[in-house]
């Protein structure tokens, strides 16, 4: 049985910078979690238990890092904290047609909350970010509230979708005349869906009148980056009873607005952190977690964590496989991230296609390497141009592979894109691998010639071309980000990168790397978006009549956000 | 001006790779690294300080590519 010990001294131990975190990962429902707990060997549990509410759609791509990062300084400080992707999302069970984000995010939240309490936990937060503030309103039992950015109605909050969304689209192209339309009701947002059910009911979602449904006594809200939390939402707490507190700290944007380079402020964490430790909770022995170790689903697919041991820690995955296994020798496929993108891959797409493989019979290992996702590491998924295409993150691949092929698995099959098309095709240099799909690769090899076209590519494309500088300053990566990186390190000017870009390669190790690959058996598939700056690279370094089959996406970006391109994605992904 | 009200909105909030101080009222803001994320917002800024809020229609890219159309956006929503 748990034990509470409420309103006694801190036992030794408690709240010691550096305490071991312990993860554990399982399903709550349809609800993919990460258990963020400190080891309770070394000092005690606290008796306010914590729900983290992650934001929604393209906002919990750029998040999954440093809201990591946050769950593990809670739980040095003693606290457990459940990480959870919202149904529809990352991990968790179902696609955004299927679900009601508001009705099901409130369930979901109020299933975490009664499993904390039945382990023993008497007093319950919930830090709910952006969206998933929104939908942490209609959590009921949290007994104090943090809301990070929460728009002040859910139409407010699709409007701010729809202008990311709209102001966005000059990137992506023509959509084909051919193109299914979205469903009625739906709303597309940069590479995600909110279904019409999710729509219709934050149409009607204020955030004020909701103050009252969860009921917490004491909130703390921290507004967007130099913009007022909304007055009516403050006074709605006030009315209700709620001590209120309001923080300025600055950093929201940094969390949300690029997954490559995301990141947890000190502001932030310390503003949560603080009013967290000023709420009287008193101390636990908490009864171990009870939750699923497997994820059904429809098709016939089951899912389930793993964690594969890793050269700086733990790496996280997820294994697809048709319910009831595999036979030993069947073909697995592993998806790679792409840049700092978790697991799920850019729009979730590795998700679905890991889910429609294995209603085909075929398992599939998505997984973070080191630095990413929900993998140990950094704190910030990629520091630089260099850590994303680094040998370390090869060896974290090649840890997978072998891994897969000791638990059964036969020939492989190997899906990135952008770095983890670099990821693809260095594994398959290394080890069998029967077929590679590499998507918008804009290094294979990461040597100088590399490094002048990383200058060109993640920063402007071309510096020659103005339209397609334009076209990559629309928010797929913060060039000033990766330029302030390089310049720092000292690797190479721009001017030296245009300089070089001038010349042809001396002895194009890129195509000596894939005729090595080719010549090994494995059979590669290039698959570029229309003017995407993999294109000029292939060109550079592939000769066509040294380049494996190539595709071309129409009217998408680096990343394939619109969505009417991602049925594409997970054909090619399925093609034998 | 309603212009430089709005200039001073976009230092603070747009979060340029471009020296603001250097762009004319016509400059393509977007060229000069005002992106997708940020124009979000720019446009919750724009809402809060002038006390309006841009229309479906208005959420594209030629209401916010320049200082001059967003002043003239603004007025318009004043104006209405």
């Amino acid at each position: 049985m748990p034990q509470a010990s409420a309103g006694q001294e801190p036992p030794a131990g408690a709240g010691e910078a550096g305490r071991r975190v312990r993860r554990s990962r399982y399903y709550l429902g349809p609800a993919f979690v990460v258990e963020h707990g400190p080891d309770p060997v070394e000092g005690p549990v606290r008796g306010m238990g914590v729900v983290l509410l992650p934001p929604l759609g393209y906002e919990d791509t750029c998040a999954y890092r440093p809201l990591r990062v946050l769950a593990d300084a809670l739980a040095r400080e003693g606290h457990v904290v459940l990480r959870l992707d919202w149904p529809s999302l990352g991990d968790s069970a179902f696609d955004s047609f299927q679900v009601d984000l508001v009705a099901d995010g409130a369930a979901l939240g109020g299933a975490a909350v009664r499993s904390l309490r039945e382990r023993g936990f008497g007093r319950i937060a919930g830090i709910g970010v952006r969206g998933g503030g929104l939908l942490a309103l209609g959590v009921p039992g949290l007994d104090d509230l943090a809301l990070l950015g929460v728009p002040a109605s859910g139409k407010a909050f699709l409007r701010e979708e729809r202008a990311f969304h709209q102001t966005a689209a000059k990137a992506y192209g023509q959509r084909p005349g051919d193109a299914e339309p979205l469903p009625e009701g739906a709303v597309e947002a940069g590479g995600f869906i909110y279904g019409p059910r999710t729509v219709a009911a934050l149409q009607q979602l204020v955030a004020e009148a909701r103050v009252l449904d969860g009921g917490a006594r004491r909130v703390l809200v921290i507004y967007r980056d130099g913009i007022a939390a909304p007055p009516s939402l403050l006074g709605a707490f006030e009315r209700a009873g709620a001590e209120v507190t309001v923080s300025s700290a600055p950093g929201l944007g940094a969390m949300l607005e690029t997954s490559y380079h995301s990141e947890l402020r000190p502001e932030i964490e310390a503003a949560v952190r603080s009013w967290l430790a000023t709420a009287e909770s008193g101390w636990v022995e908490p009864a171990p977690a009870a939750g699923r170790e497997q994820l059904e689903l429809t098709g016939g697919v089951a899912e389930r964590p793993v964690v594969l041991p890793g050269e700086v820690g733990e790496l996280s995955g997820i294994l697809c496989e048709p319910r009831g296994g595999v036979a030993p020798g069947a073909a697995w496929t592993l998806f790679l991230n792409a840049g700092g993108v978790r697991r799920s891959g850019p729009n979730r797409l590795w998700t679905r296609a890991a889910r429609a493989l294995a209603a085909a019979g075929t398992p599939s290992l998505r997984f973070d390497v080191r630095d990413v996702g929900d993998s140990d590491g950094t704190s910030t998924p990629h520091r630089d141009l260099e850590a994303m295409y680094s040998e370390s993150a090869i060896q974290d691949v090649v840890q997978a592979y072998d891994w897969a092929r000791a638990r059964g698995a036969g020939e492989i099959d190997a899906v990135g894109l952008c770095s983890g098309s670099f990821l693809g095709i260095q594994l398959a240099a290394r080890r069998p691998v029967r077929r590679a799909l590499l998507f918008n690769g804009l290094a294979f090899v990461w040597n100088d010639d590399a490094r002048a076209s990383g200058v060109t590519s993640h920063i402007g494309e071309s510096l020659f071309d103005l339209r397609r500088w334009r076209r990559l300053l629309t928010g797929r990566i913060n060039p000033m980000g990766v330029l302030r990186a390089i310049a720092a390190k000292g690797w190479m000017t721009a001017a030296a990168a245009v300089s070089r870009l001038h010349r042809r390669p001396p002895a194009d190790e890129v195509d000596a790397l894939f005729q090595a690959v080719a010549g090994k058996g494995t059979r590669l598939r290039l698959v570029s978006s229309e003017g995407d700056p993999s294109l000029p690279y292939l060109e550079r370094h592939l000769p066509p009549d040294h380049r494996p089959p190539l595709t071309v996406l129409p009217g998408v970006d680096h990343t394939i956000r619109p969505v009417w391109a991602h049925d594409r994605v997970v054909e090619l992904i399925m093609e034998k | 001006m309603v212009q430089n009200e709005i200039r001073d909105l976009v230092i603070k909030h747009a979060r340029l790779s471009a020296d603001v101080s250097v762009l004319t009222d016509r400059s393509d803001l977007y060229a000069a690294g005002l992106t997708s994320l940020t124009t979000v917002n720019l446009m919750l800024a724009l809402e809060d300080h002038f006390d309006i809020e841009f229309p479906d229609r208005m959420l594209v890219r030629r209401t916010f590519g320049s200082i001059q159309s967003l002043a003239e956006a603004v007025e318009a929503l004043k104006a209405s």
